[in-house]
């Protein structure tokens, strides 16, 4: 048992997990928040940060006045996909003014869903034009609203102007089955990205 | 951010700052960064200022989240579409 004991110290020792994140971006009340919940093993938690923006890349110092403190809350939920690895997805706000935070989230980012309000596709447009800069794959999904007119992905995809290649396709972030599907054609496009022989 | 932090074992919880022991008692299993600040209602920026004293001292392991802006192994990648699948 003593032998037994001290292996299971040992492979403790060595077993912190892997992370990985998924982005879920998107406008103010375009269902984010909502999405990671419908997938999440635990309430989708919030965490707050605090951040100097101090202007657009200027490297100033003197401009110590022109400098603003802003405080943004991330939503994010959390997936064990896997004994040693742990998923989690990031609601991150959509607003331009939070832009010179998504360097920093999108680090290391697996990719990311660009969860479009087909009442403002405007509020996309920033998240789609960044992830296409940054070279961060993502998915489109069409967030189903009642009452929303019903786009078509083609319609949308035009709207947007994404590339044919990225997989634009509708949901509902309130149906876990749904999210699951959003999520897998993230992952699977990735990987496609990844290998793309045909067996890969 | 997702970086995930342990606390070594041993480590007792000290009565210094209130902060650093509810931060270990976390860290008992692995939890991120993210989350310590969510469960503890601290801004990300204080946990990271406080993880890195904790870090220098002994007190915590950290499994970093990866190479910057480098893409998942494809090992990792199966793995996250799999684990997505069983939900």
């Amino acid at each position: 048992m003593a032998s037994a004991d001290s292996e299971a110290v040992a492979a403790e020792r060595e077993a912190i997990p892997r992370s990985v994140k998924i982005l879920v971006a998107g406008g103010f009340g375009a269902g984010k928040t909502t999405l990671v919940g419908s997938v999440s093993e635990i309430e989708p938690l919030c965490t707050e940060e605090t951040m100097t923006e101090t202007g657009h890349g200027v490297d100033d110092t003197c401009g110590v006045e022109g400098k603003d403190t802003t405080t943004v809350a991330l939503d994010f939920g959390r997936i064990s996909v896997a004994s040693d690895v742990v998923l989690y997805l990031f609601g991150t706000p959509g607003q331009e003014r939070f832009w010179f935070m998504w360097d920093e989230w999108a680090d290391g980012a697996l990719g990311a869903v660009v969860l479009a309000d087909t009442r403002r596709l405007d509020t996309c447009f920033h998240a789609v034009d960044f992830f296409e800069r940054r070279g961060v794959p993502f998915v489109v999904a069409v967030n189903r609203f009642d009452g929303a007119d019903d786009y078509r992905e083609e319609e949308v995809r035009e709207a947007l102007d994404v590339p044919a290649r990225v997989p634009v396709l509708t949901a509902d972030a309130r149906v876990r089955e749904s999210c699951k599907k959003v999520l897998i054609d993230l992952v699977s496009y990735v990987i496609r990205l990844r290998d793309p022989s045909p067996h890969g | 951010m997702i970086t995930i932090v342990v606390a070594e074992h041993g480590r007792a919880v000290r009565s210094l700052e209130p902060e650093r022991g509810e931060i270990l008692r976390l860290c008992h299993r692995p939890i991120s960064v993210a989350e310590i600040s969510a469960r503890l209602d601290i801004p990300l920026t204080v946990v990271r200022v406080l993880l890195g004293d904790m870090l220098a001292e002994g007190d915590v392991r950290t499994r970093a989240s990866g190479a910057v802006a480098r893409l998942p192994e494809k090992q990792v990648l199966q793995a996250v579409l799999d684990g997505i699948r069983r939900l």
